[in-house]
C-alpha cells in the first residue's frame, strides 16, 4: 500500500544519511553511523524523542522579558518615519537600527541551535512552519515578535496541529504582518482570512470568496497588547452576528472557524501533502497523500504519527526521494557545516549569503515563503552558491566580516549616545559569536594522516563525508582525474585541501541532497 | 531599507559589475566538465550576436495587486469618492489625462510621457471569473490560460519555443533571484542576473569533449516535478542544475564583454526599480541580443493604511520609467524597446476599515514606447455599484488580447499559436490596422 514501511532487512548506512539530511540537516559519517546502528525503528525514535530544552544555547539575553529591560523590549515599534522632525528622524533611525541588530542577533541564534542542536527534526520542523506560515520582519519590524513566533513554532514541532493554528491566529508577528490587528467589526480586513484558508490549511479551490469575508468576519475582535505584548480579545471590536461558513451557520468566533475548517477532509490532505514535498519529493501520488492524511486525522491531528509515517515508509526511501531535492540555502549551508563538524563563520558573512541566495530567515518573500525545489537555481543563485562554496572552502573574509559587523555596533552606538538614547545591543560574547572566532576547518582531522598516503583514500574519504548517500560512477572518476592535478596528498596544504573542497562541493551533483 | 549592513553597496561595487574573480570557486576543468554532463545541455550552443536591432519587451511586474484605481482614476465620478472616503485623491491633484481620468499626483513621470506620446494607458485589463488569490492570479497573468485551467508553462516561455530557436540562453534575463514563471519553457531559457552580487562564471565551456560522456545512465533515477504549473511534467533536477550552470557559465561571459561596452547617459534614481532599469538600459545599449527583460516591484498590497506607502511606490515607478525612456531616446532605440506594466489584480472598489482595500479585479496597465499608439485605449469599467462584481471593477479588456498585440505587432511571433486561440488584438500601435479580424 501506499505508505507500506521499508522492510528492516532493507535499512542501509545511505539511508540512515538520507534520513539524517531530511528529518534534520545532516551530520557527519560517525553521526549517521551512530544513526545506521540504531536501525531504522531506533533512528526515527530517536528523531522524534524530543526532550524540553536541548541545552544547545538558550535565547538572547535581549529576548527575555525578566531579564532584558522590559520597557526597551516591549516599547513602540519602530515606525516608517514619516515624520519631518530631523530629531525625531534620527531617534526614530537609532531604534530601527537597534531593532535590525536584534533582528540579526535572533537569526544568528537560529542558525548556530540548526547547526548544533541535538534535537534536528525540531529545528527543521521550525523552519517547516516558518515557510509554512510565512512572516516577514520588513512589514513586523519586531524582533522579539519574531522570536515570539520562531519558539511557538518550536515548541509545536511535533505536536498538535490544531493548536498550533489556533496559536498563530492569535500569533502577533502574523497578525501585524497580515493585518489582523487592524480587522475589525464593520469593515473586515479579509487578509488573514483568505491566507490562513489558502496557504494554511486547505489550499485554492477549497473556499469560496464569501467563506473568506464570514471568516474575516469572525475573526474581528484581537488587538494587540503592546504591553504583554499579546493579541487579546476585545468584545466591543468583535462581529459576534451569525455567519454562515462552509455550509454552516451560527455566531462563529476564530476557534469556531479553525474547528470547521479542520473538519474539512480536504484540510487533513493540504498537510499531508505539504508534509510529504517537505521531507520526501514533490507532487506525491493521490495515494500517499490519502494514506497520510487518514493518519493525521486517526490522531486527531497530532504531527508524530505522520511523522512516524513518512520516516519508516519505502517510499521516503525510494527512488522518487533518493538524491532528488534541492538543498535550500539554508539546508545547503547548516548541512556543509555539519558533515564536516566545521564551526559556524562569521554570522555577517553567512546571513549576507543566505540573503543573497534567496533564503533570509525571517525575510520570505511574501506570505506563500519559499518556493523551493528547483526554484532555489538560477544562473544567479548558483553561480552564488559556487562562490560562497569557494570562500568557506579556503575561509576566506572572515575576519573583515567579523571587523564589519563590529564598526556597525559602534556606529549605532554613537548615534545613540549623540541622541542621549541609552540603547541595548545584543551581546557579542554569546556561545552564536564566538565560535566564528576560534579554530576553522580542522584540515588534520579532516583528512587525517592515514587517509593521506593515496589520493584514492583521500578521495573516498571526502566523498563518504560529502556525499553520504551516494553520487555517480562519472562524477567520481572527474573528482579523480581532477585530484589527479595536483601535488601528491602528502604534500597537501590547507590550500590545496580548500581547492580540494571547492572542487567537491561546487557541482550540481551536491546541490542535490 | 532594512538591514543595512546585510546590503552595504561597497562591498559589491567593489568587485564591478561582474568583475568577482570566479576561477577559484571551481576549477575550470571541473565546471566545464559537470556543466557537459547534460546530455540536453547541448541545445544551448551560442549563436552570433545581434544585438542592434529587432524588439525588446520590458517587463515590469507590480507585485501585491496595485491599486487601479489609484493609479489612474476617475476623479470626476461621485461613486469613486463615495467608495473611498479617506483614500480619495483630490480633484485637484489629479494629473488630468482627458476623458475623465487623470493619474496620480505621484506619477509625474508618467505624466511627461504621456505628454511626449509614449505612453499608451489599457483600462479595466484583466480576464474572466477573477481570482482574488496573489499566486493564483499571478499564475494566470505569466501562463496566460484561462482561469479554471492550469498550465506548466509561461506566456513567454512558449514565444522562446516558438520564435527563438535556437538562440542563447540570455534572449531573456530576469533581474532578480527567481526565474518568473512566464519564462517557464520546454527548452528552459531566460537567465537571471542580480549586477549587485558580482558573480561570474570565469570559463566559457571549453572544448573539453565531455559532452558525449553525459549519455548514459541516470543513476539514481533523480525524478522530481516542475513546480507551480499545476501540471505534472517530470524534470529531473540534477538535469535542471547542470543546464543552469551551463547557462551561467556562457551568459556571464557575454554579458560581462557587453556591459563593458555601454554606460547609461542618463541618471537613474537610486531605487531598487532604477537600479534594475538602468542594468536593462546598459545591456541594451551594449547590444544584448535580449529580446525580453523582465524587472519587479513590490509591495502593491496594501491592505492598511494605504495612501502613503502607495504614493511612494508609484512615485518610485513613475520616475525609474520615466529616467529609462529618456535614456532609450538617447541610444536612439525609443522605437524597438516597449515597457508594459501589470499587477496581478487590482484592489476592492470600496476600501476597508484601515484605511487600506482588500484583493479585486480589474486595473489598468501601461506601455511605454516609440511605437505605440499614445493615449487611452479600452473602456474604464462602471464603477456603478450595481455593476460591480462581488464588489470589483468588471474587466474590459482581456489581458491576452494585450499579450497577443505585443506578441503580433511588436515581437513578431503568432500570437494564436503562443497563447492556444486568436484573441483580437488591441489597437495599441501606430502601425497596426484599427481592428484586426480574426
Amino acid at each position: 500500500m501506499a505508505l507500506d514501511g521499508l522492510p528492516q532487512e532493507r535499512w542501509t548506512p545511505e539511508m540512515a544519511a538520507h534520513l539524517l539530511n531530511r528529518a534534520g540537516f545532516g551530520g557527519t559519517p560517525a553521526e549517521v553511523e551512530a544513526l545506521y546502528q540504531r536501525g531504522h525503528a531506533g533512528a526515527v525514535d530517536w528523531l522524534l524523542d524530543i526532550p524540553p530544552g536541548d541545552g544547545v544555547a538558550a535565547p538572547p539575553v535581549w529576548a527575555n522579558p525578566f531579564t532584558a529591560r522590559r520597557d526597551e523590549l516591549l516599547g513602540p515599534m519602530p515606525m516608517r518615519g514619516s515624520d519631518r522632525d530631523a530629531d525625531r528622524q534620527a531617534r526614530q533611525r537609532v531604534v530601527r537600527q537597534r531593532e535590525e541588530s536584534w533582528l540579526f542577533d535572533l537569526r544568528a541564534w537560529w542558525l548556530y541551535r540548526m547547526r548544533h542542536t541535538t534535537t534536528p527534526l525540531q529545528e527543521k520542523m521550525t523552519l517547516f512552519f516558518h515557510g509554512h506560515f510565512a512572516t516577514g520582519y520588513e512589514k513586523v519590524r519586531s524582533a522579539y515578535a519574531m522570536f515570539l513566533q520562531n519558539q511557538t513554532f518550536r515548541r509545536h514541532a511535533t505536536g498538535n496541529w490544531r493548536a498550533l493554528v489556533e496559536a498563530v491566529t492569535r500569533d502577533p508577528a502574523m497578525l501585524i504582518y497580515l493585518d489582523g490587528i487592524e480587522n475589525a467589526k464593520g469593515a473586515p480586513n479579509e487578509n488573514y482570512a483568505r491566507e490562513v484558508m489558502e496557504l494554511f490549511t486547505l489550499g485554492e479551490g477549497h473556499y469560496t470568496e464569501a467563506d473568506i469575508r464570514e471568516a474575516a468576519r469572525a475573526f474581528t475582535g484581537w488587538r494587540f497588547n503592546r504591553r504583554l505584548f499579546t493579541m487579546e480579545f476585545v468584545p466591543s471590536r468583535h462581529d459576534a452576528g451569525r455567519k454562515s461558513f462552509m455550509g454552516k451557520k451560527g455566531a462563529f468566533t476564530a476557534e469556531d472557524i479553525v474547528g470547521l475548517i479542520l473538519e474539512q477532509p480536504q484540510a487533513a490532505r493540504w498537510l499531508a501533502a505539504k508534509l510529504w514535498t517537505y521531507f520526501a519529493y514533490e507532487n506525491p501520488e493521490p495515494a500517499v497523500v490519502d494514506a497520510l492524511a487518514a493518519t493525521l486525522r486517526r490522531a486527531d491531528y497530532d504531527l508524530a504519527p505522520a511523522l512516524r509515517a513518512v520516516f519508516m515508509s519505502r517510499a521516503f526511501y525510494g527512488t522518487r526521494a533518493f538524491r532528488t531535492q534541492v538543498k535550500s540555502p539554508v539546508q545547503w549551508m547548516i548541512g556543509t557545516l555539519r558533515m564536516l563538524d566545521a564551526p559556524m563563520p562569521e554570522t555577517l558573512q553567512v546571513q549576507r549569503t543566505l540573503a543573497s541566495l534567496g533564503q533570509q530567515l525571517f525575510d520570505p518573500p511574501n506570505v506563500k515563503g519559499w518556493d523551493g525545489g528547483i526554484t532555489w537555481i538560477t544562473t544567479a543563485s548558483l553561480a552564488l552558491r559556487y562562490e560562497a562554496g569557494a570562500r568557506f572552502a579556503h575561509q576566506r573574509g572572515q575576519a573583515r566580516a567579523r571587523d564589519r559587523m563590529l564598526d556597525h555596533r559602534e556606529t549605532i552606538l554613537a548615534e545613540a549616545r549623540a541622541l542621549d538614547l541609552d540603547i541595548v545591543l545584543p551581546s557579542t560574547d554569546t556561545p552564536w559569536l564566538r565560535e566564528a572566532s576560534g579554530p576553522a576547518l580542522d584540515w588534520a582531522r579532516l583528512l587525517p594522516d592515514e587517509v593521506r598516503h593515496s589520493k584514492r583514500a583521500a578521495l573516498d574519504n571526502l566523498l563518504w563525508r560529502l556525499y553520504q548517500t551516494g553520487l555517480r560512477e562519472r562524477e567520481r572518476a572527474l573528482f579523480a582525474a581532477y585530484l589527479d592535478q595536483l601535488p601528491d596528498t602528502a604534500r597537501w596544504t590547507e590550500s590545496t585541501c580548500g581547492d580540494a573542497l571547492a572542487a567537491l562541493i561546487n557541482t550540481p551533483a551536491f546541490q542535490l541532497t | 531599507m532594512p538591514n543595512d549592513i546585510l546590503y552595504t553597496r561597497r562591498d559589491f561595487l567593489r568587485t564591478g559589475l561582474l568583475g568577482g574573480a570566479m576561477t577559484w570557486s571551481a576549477p575550470t576543468f571541473l565546471l566545464s566538465a559537470m556543466n557537459a554532463l547534460s546530455a540536453s545541455a547541448a541545445d544551448a550552443a551560442t549563436q552570433a550576436v545581434t544585438g542592434r536591432d529587432g524588439p525588446i519587451l520590458v517587463v515590469v511586474q507590480l507585485s501585491g495587486g496595485n491599486d487601479g484605481l489609484n493609479t489612474v482614476i476617475p476623479y470626476t465620478n461621485d461613486f469613486y469618492r463615495k467608495a473611498r472616503p479617506t483614500l480619495a485623491v483630490p480633484a485637484r491633484d489629479v494629473l488630468a489625462l482627458g476623458g475623465d481620468v487623470g493619474l496620480h499626483p505621484a506619477l509625474a513621470g508618467f505624466r511627461s510621457l504621456y505628454d511626449d506620446g509614449l505612453a499608451a494607458v489599457v483600462q479595466g485589463v484583466g480576464y474572466p471569473n477573477p481570482n482574488r488569490s496573489h499566486f493564483r492570479s499571478m499564475e494566470i497573468w505569466h501562463t496566460a490560460v484561462d482561469a479554471n485551467r492550469a498550465s506548466n508553462r509561461g506566456w513567454l516561455g512558449r514565444y522562446f519555443d516558438n520564435a527563438c530557436a535556437g538562440s542563447d540562453p540570455t534572449v531573456a534575463i530576469n533581474l532578480g533571484k527567481e526565474n518568473p514563471q512566464a519564462f517557464a519553457a520546454k527548452i528552459p531559457k531566460g537567465i537571471s542576473y542580480q549586477p549587485e552580487r558580482p558573480v561570474a562564471f570565469e570559463d566559457p565551456l571549453g572544448g573539453l569533449g565531455m559532452a558525449a560522456a553525459a549519455e548514459d545512465e541516470a543513476a539514481g533515477g533523480s525524478i522530481t516535478t516542475l513546480r507551480g504549473g499545476g501540471g505534472t511534467e517530470q524534470v529531473d533536477a540534477l538535469d535542471f542544475i547542470e543546464r543552469t550552470a551551463l547557462h551561467a557559465q556562457v551568459s556571464s561571459d557575454q554579458i560581462g564583454r557587453i556591459s563593458k561596452a555601454y554606460t547609461p547617459r542618463e541618471t537613474f534614481p537610486n531605487s531598487g526599480l532604477g537600479r534594475d532599469l538602468r542594468t536593462v538600459a546598459q545591456l541594451i545599449g551594449g547590444g544584448m541580443p535580449t529580446r525580453i527583460y523582465y524587472v519587479s516591484l513590490g509591495g502593491f498590497d496594501t491592505h492598511a493604511n494605504q495612501a502613503g506607502s502607495h504614493r511612494n511606490l508609484l512615485a518610485t515607478l513613475g520616475d525609474a520609467v520615466r529616467v529609462f525612456m529618456a535614456e532609450m531616446k538617447r541610444q536612439d532605440n525609443l522605437d524597438r524597446v516597449l515597457l508594459l506594466t501589470f499587477s496581478e489584480f487590482g484592489r476592492r472598489v470600496d476600501e476597508n476599515a484601515g484605511q487600506g482595500t482588500d484583493h479585486g479585479a480589474a486595473a489598468p496597465c501601461f506601455l511605454f514606447g516609440g511605437a505605440i499608439k499614445p493615449g487611452l485605449h479600452g473602456t474604464a469599467p462602471s464603477l456603478d455599484p450595481s455593476r460591480l462584481v462581488d464588489g470589483d471593477l468588471a474587466f474590459t479588456t482581456d489581458f491576452r488580447a494585450l499579450y497577443a498585440s505585443l506578441l503580433d505587432h511588436h515581437l513578431r511571433a503568432d500570437s494564436a499559436t503562443i497563447l492556444g486561440r486568436r484573441f483580437d488584438p488591441l489597437p495599441v500601435f501606430r502601425d497596426q490596422p484599427e481592428r484586426m479580424r480574426s
